[in-house]
């Protein structure tokens, strides 16, 4: 439980950083998006039977909801999708010796 | 559609047949109490569309003193780094050339108008229209909204017409919270209003296209539009007050043999230099 809200408060974080911070460095009409590459982050370097990749889905795409025009669910939906063909890919046809640390 | 074999499925449903681990870790990660937990998420995300206004309105009451903080410091060290005192010159200086073209456009469409009336334009914005300055706090470039600190409380509304202090349009007023607001932007997608050419005799429609980007169209194919018009906007509509600066025609594209041609406009609102906006209170 500690995790998932520990991982909870690094989206949040990410989100504002977004939004309100790495604006300033980019060129116009760019935006970086931190929370796809900390959630596939996360799927890559889970165990198996860990569904933490799966909350920080839901989470960050909640956050990218909350903060734009889309309909709630869009991009939970789309996230957790990803996740799982991840899960999925590196599950079955992956031998890479990726450490598992979540 | 799929053969259980041992702790593998075989899903002969795609090409070849694909066979997948069905193990213990799977079966694990499926179990039924993140099953169960997994039904209620679905259905408190289905709950939140149904207050999406207030979610997004508590998201924002919340993240708002962060999103300030994180603002001014992105602002200082990005001022620090791209040139500091330089940077600020080079803004105000951007501002002011704005107000000056504005000028020009004001005595262009009114040749009668005298001196009288161009210290008039020289006062400050408030003697033309009530306005509310709104700092900017954040945005969220991929839909063309941007967050400011100025909401009910200072009479905003939705719809209301958003400018910067050399009159150069932003947008419209889309969501307005107690204490803050979201502006969709004039390069938003769903941003389009009726504008025209300074000087000449020629009216179109500006849309957004997203990304920074703005179009001038259904412009009569025969009107003379050239590189380097300047846009503004025009009382129909009745969205934005008349004469407010849009952009430069960047380049203009005659396409097919329809009746109208159009034209890629570079706008003047730049919404990574921008920090303060003014809403009209119409």
């Amino acid at each position: 439980m500690m995790r998932i809200i520990q991982m909870c408060l690094v989206l949040y974080a990410f989100a504002l950083l977004q939004m309100s911070f790495f604006v300033h460095f980019l060129p116009e009409g760019i935006a970086v998006n931190l929370i796809f590459p900390a959630v596939l982050f996360i799927a890559v370097f889970e165990r198996a039977e860990s569904s933490l990749s799966i909350a920080a889905a839901v989470f960050g795409g909640l956050l990218i909801d909350a903060f734009s025009e889309t309909v709630f669910g869009f991009w939970p939906l789309i996230l957790v999708a990803i996740v799982i063909t991840v899960k999925l890919i590196l599950e079955n046809y992956v031998r890479l010796p990726i450490p598992k640390k979540f | 559609m799929y053969h259980l074999a041992g702790s593998s499925v075989k899903l002969s449903c795609l090409p070849g047949g694909v066979r997948i681990r069905y193990n213990m870790a799977m079966r694990k990660l499926l179990s039924r109490r993140r099953l169960v937990v997994g039904i209620v998420v679905v259905f408190f995300v289905l709950a939140l569309n149904v207050f999406a206004t207030e979610a997004r309105g508590f998201m924002v009451q919340v993240s708002s003193p962060f999103q300030a903080a994180l603002w001014d410091s992105g602002n200082s060290i990005s001022t620090f780094f791209g040139g500091g005192a330089l940077q600020r010159d080079n803004q105000r200086l951007r501002e002011e050339n704005l107000l000056l073209q504005s000028q020009i456009v004001s005595l262009q469409d009114t040749a009668e108008e005298n001196e009288e009336l161009r210290k008039v334009l020289q006062f400050e914005l408030t003697g033309e229209f009530p306005l509310v300055m709104g700092e900017i706090i954040g945005k969220t470039l991929a839909d063309g909204i941007i967050t400011i600190k100025a909401g009910e409380e200072k009479g905003l509304r939705k719809g209301m017409p958003v400018i910067t202090s050399g009159k150069g349009v932003v947008g419209r007023v889309h969501e307005v919270f107690q204490g803050y607001s979201r502006i969709q932007v004039l390069s938003a997608e769903e941003s389009k209003f009726e504008a025209k050419v300074a000087g000449k005799e020629i009216s179109g429609v500006v849309a957004g296209q997203g990304d920074g980007k703005i179009i001038f169209d259904f412009v009569p194919r025969d009107a003379d539009l050239a590189q380097g018009d300047l846009v503004v906007t025009s009382q129909l509509g009745n969205i934005f007050p008349e004469n407010l600066l849009v952009g430069e025609v960047a380049e203009v594209i005659k396409t097919g043999a329809g009746p109208f041609q159009k034209a890629v406009v570079k706008p003047f609102f730049h919404t990574k230099t921008a920090d303060v906006v003014f809403v009209v209170l119409l």
